[in-house]
């Protein structure tokens, strides 16, 4: 997801406040369970975005939400966020501070493709060898796109190690379709 | 192309399954966030470098082939790149993918005669390049100070107002500016047409002729006028036509460049052509705005000098010592083994003006970075005088040091004449009583001018030019009428052709035009004014 400025900054300084105040784990899991919610409900984001409905009518939506569900520093977040009529983007907070504490706590995040859906057993693989070759811990999440036949390809950042059939293919193809006959 | 027998067949592809790995592929991506006007941003691709090439093979089309990209802008948190394909087949999502190239063009001596896009490709219908081709980067530094020489071997043009006048060396660039419609194509298609006559030699020139936002049908028929001349054996043709993107108009001359430094590199000698640069330049505003650079003077962004100057500086005499040209800066690894010095990269950039406007913001600019410029005018033009090469604003400011000596001597009173001549010109309209020095001042510059005039596409080697010049310089033609000059042009290089062939190649080695020969041709030219004037 394409973050922008502001939305890093509110994410830094809610990270930094929660190093002070030694509560990183549950703001985490707070961040995580808003974020599970935004995802799991589109209108919900839908309805942070229209720009027809009037903020304290978001403020009071997001209050009955969260309030009870979330600890005091991400619940005085949410009222700050509100205030300063950035409710709008709270996806994208939401999305930069997942990224920036990962970054804080050496996590990487690796996509993974496959044709099939992963076996308990080779998902732990998986991510066993990938710790191994980046030395970090790795977090992975797969997708399954029945259209890559076979293998598997991982993404970790910008960088594809693609081992997939479909890929093997399409290089199959350019070879034979670039060699020119004498 | 031979027919393929079925054995042969099973036998390639079991070659190249063999060849065929089972390691995982590994590469860079990003994705596309917005695309139109032949410009996509990018999200992720965070390691690319600007000037890369990237593909875009989600955009394949029913023949296999997919979009390419070149890496323009490295934002924050995001690439701007410019498509060189078709941008319509480009959408939102689709994947970026790196190919850790520099833009590059593949180069060879297989590239002579043939017409090519500014990626290589050729478009001809010739089929693929052939023979061995190396693949040099567009856009490559120029070389430095200590790989470089003055300008001294002579670039003949074949048109005597130039090589007298405004004399090109090799390894020089010089500006050929004008109107529309003033033949400033055709005084470089002249000069690629000349160096037919030095590909037989130690030295030969070739020739890339870059045509940037041209008709179609205008490059259709330049290629026609080269192969009819036999010059097209020792020309390439980079061709960005108007209907092709801004980036290709942009990077056209580039290729053309990159492909005459392999010349140069190689320690022969080239000629390119960039025609025109100011429709290069309007390419590079219409991306440079795309991609939301500030606009700067008439809308161009802040480095379109830089833009000319860095292409033009590619241009150079390369030291004759290969052991220094060999250290010299920027050389691809691909070239590294083949480089010799003493080779040369003539440029000769082709600007057009609004109206005679040379205080326009381009034509400024190359006009400083050149080393000289050929003035066409639209008003000599349309009296007859063509080449149409106002020869009072024309200058070259090196390539005297390379003329052939007695074309340098016979050209300083060629340039005084001429001067005396525009300046009693103007001042003779008013008055009707002049005195007989006067006159006879005009009668010679009337003839002068008419000696220069010039047809298209037929180029004069410097030799008998310079016996033109001689019979000139002696006053001779004062005794012709102004219509007869052509005539006794023809007539006395036929005779001079015939009587004296051998003095005649001598005197194109040397270049040094000895008593005894001007004695010679002063007789055959007394002569052939008899003959013309008892006739009438």
């Amino acid at each position: 997801m394409l973050v922008s400025k502001a939305a890093r900054r509110y994410a830094t300084a809610l990270l930094e406040l929660a190093q002070e105040h030694d509560s990183v784990d549950q703001t985490l899991k707070d961040i995580l369970y808003i974020q599970s919610t935004l995802e799991g409900s589109r209108d919900l984001v839908l309805f942070l975005k229209s720009p027809i409905i009037k903020p304290d009518k978001k403020v009071a939506v997001l209050e009955e939400i969260f309030g009870d569900h979330v600890g005091d520093l991400v619940h005085k977040f949410i009222t700050l966020i509100a205030r300063k009529n950035r409710e709008n983007v709270i996806d994208e907070i939401v999305a930069a501070f997942v990224k920036i504490y990962n970054e804080y706590a050496g996590i990487i995040s690796a996509e993974i493709f496959v044709a099939q859906e992963l076996t308990d057993e080779q998902r732990a693989r998986v991510t066993k060898k990938l710790e191994e070759v980046t030395g970090k811990k790795v977090n992975i999440s797969t997708k399954v796109q029945p259209e890559l036949k076979g293998g598997m390809a991982v993404k970790i950042a910008d960088t594809v190690i693609d081992g997939t059939v479909k890929h093997k293919l399409e290089q199959l193809e350019d070879i034979f379709l670039h060699t020119a006959t004498e | 192309m031979s027919q393929v027998r079925p054995d042969e067949v099973s036998a390639i592809l079991r070659k190249q399954l063999s060849g065929f790995d089972n390691e995982a592929d590994i590469y860079d991506v990003g994705t596309v966030l917005e695309v139109g006007d032949g410009i996509a941003r990018v999200y992720g691709l965070s390691k690319v470098q600007a000037g890369e090439l990237v593909e875009l093979p989600d955009s394949k089309d029913e023949n296999g082939d997919f979009v390419t990209g070149m890496v323009l802008n490295l934002e924050e948190d995001n690439v701007g790149i410019v498509l060189f394909g078709a941008s319509d087949a480009v959408e939102e999502g689709h994947i970026v993918k790196r190919t850790k190239d520099i833009a590059s063009i593949n180069v060879g001596e297989g590239l002579l005669g043939r017409v090519i896009d500014p990626l290589g490709v050729p478009i001809d219908g010739d089929g693929a390049i052939s023979g061995k081709t190396i693949r040099l980067p567009l856009e490559r530094k120029a070389p430095g100070v200590i790989y470089r020489e003055p300008v001294k071997e002579p670039l003949q043009t074949g048109l005597k107002a130039i090589d007298s006048l405004i004399p090109i060396g090799r390894g020089q660039r010089e500006l050929i500016i004008g109107d529309r419609q003033t033949g400033k194509t055709s005084v470089a298609i002249d000069t690629i047409i000349n160096q037919k006559a030095t590909q037989g030699t130690e030295k030969p020139v070739y020739c890339i002729y870059v045509a940037v936002g041209q008709k179609g049908s205008t490059i259709a028929n330049i290629r026609k006028v080269l192969e009819e001349n036999g010059a097209m054996e020792y020309t390439t043709i980079v061709a960005a036509p108007a209907s092709v993107s801004a980036p290709m108009r942009y990077i056209g001359p580039f290729a053309g460049a990159a492909i005459g430094e392999y010349f140069r590199d190689t320690g022969r000698h080239a000629l390119v052509i960039y025609d025109d640069l100011s429709k290069q330049a309007v390419a590079y505003r219409e991306l440079s705005l795309l991609l939301k650079r500030p606009p700067g003077r008439e809308a161009y962004p802040g480095d379109v000098f830089y833009l000319h100057s860095r292409l033009l500086e590619r241009a150079a005499k390369i030291i004759n010592d290969d052991k220094v040209a060999q250290a010299m800066n920027n050389i691809p690894d691909t070239l590294k083994s083949q480089v010799k010095g003493g080779g040369s990269l003539t440029a000769l950039p082709v600007i057009e003006t609004q109206a005679g406007d040379v205080s326009a913001y381009i034509p400024t600019n190359v006009i400083s970075i050149t080393d000289g410029q050929i003035f066409l005018d639209t008003d000599l033009f349309n009296q007859g005088i063509r080449p149409a090469i106002d020869v009072g604003t024309s200058v070259s400011r090196v390539g005297g040091s390379a003329q052939v000596k007695s074309m340098k001597k016979l050209s300083g009173t060629l340039k005084l004449d001429l001067a005396q001549y525009r300046e009693l010109e103007a001042f003779a309209k008013f008055g009707s009583d002049l005195d007989a020095s006067t006159q006879a001042q005009l009668r010679k510059g009337e003839r002068t001018v008419e000696l220069l005039k010039q047809g298209v596409y037929q180029p004069l080697p410097v030799e008998r030019q310079i016996a033109l010049l001689k019979i000139n310089d002696e006053g001779l033609l004062d005794k012709l009428a102004v219509e007869q000059i052509g005539d006794f042009e023809s007539q006395f290089l036929e005779t001079i052709g015939i009587k004296y062939a051998s003095e005649m190649s001598k005197l194109a080695e040397t270049g040094t035009l000895d008593d005894a020969f001007g004695k010679n041709l002063i007789e055959v030219a007394t002569s052939v004014i008899g003959q013309i004037t008892s006739t009438n």
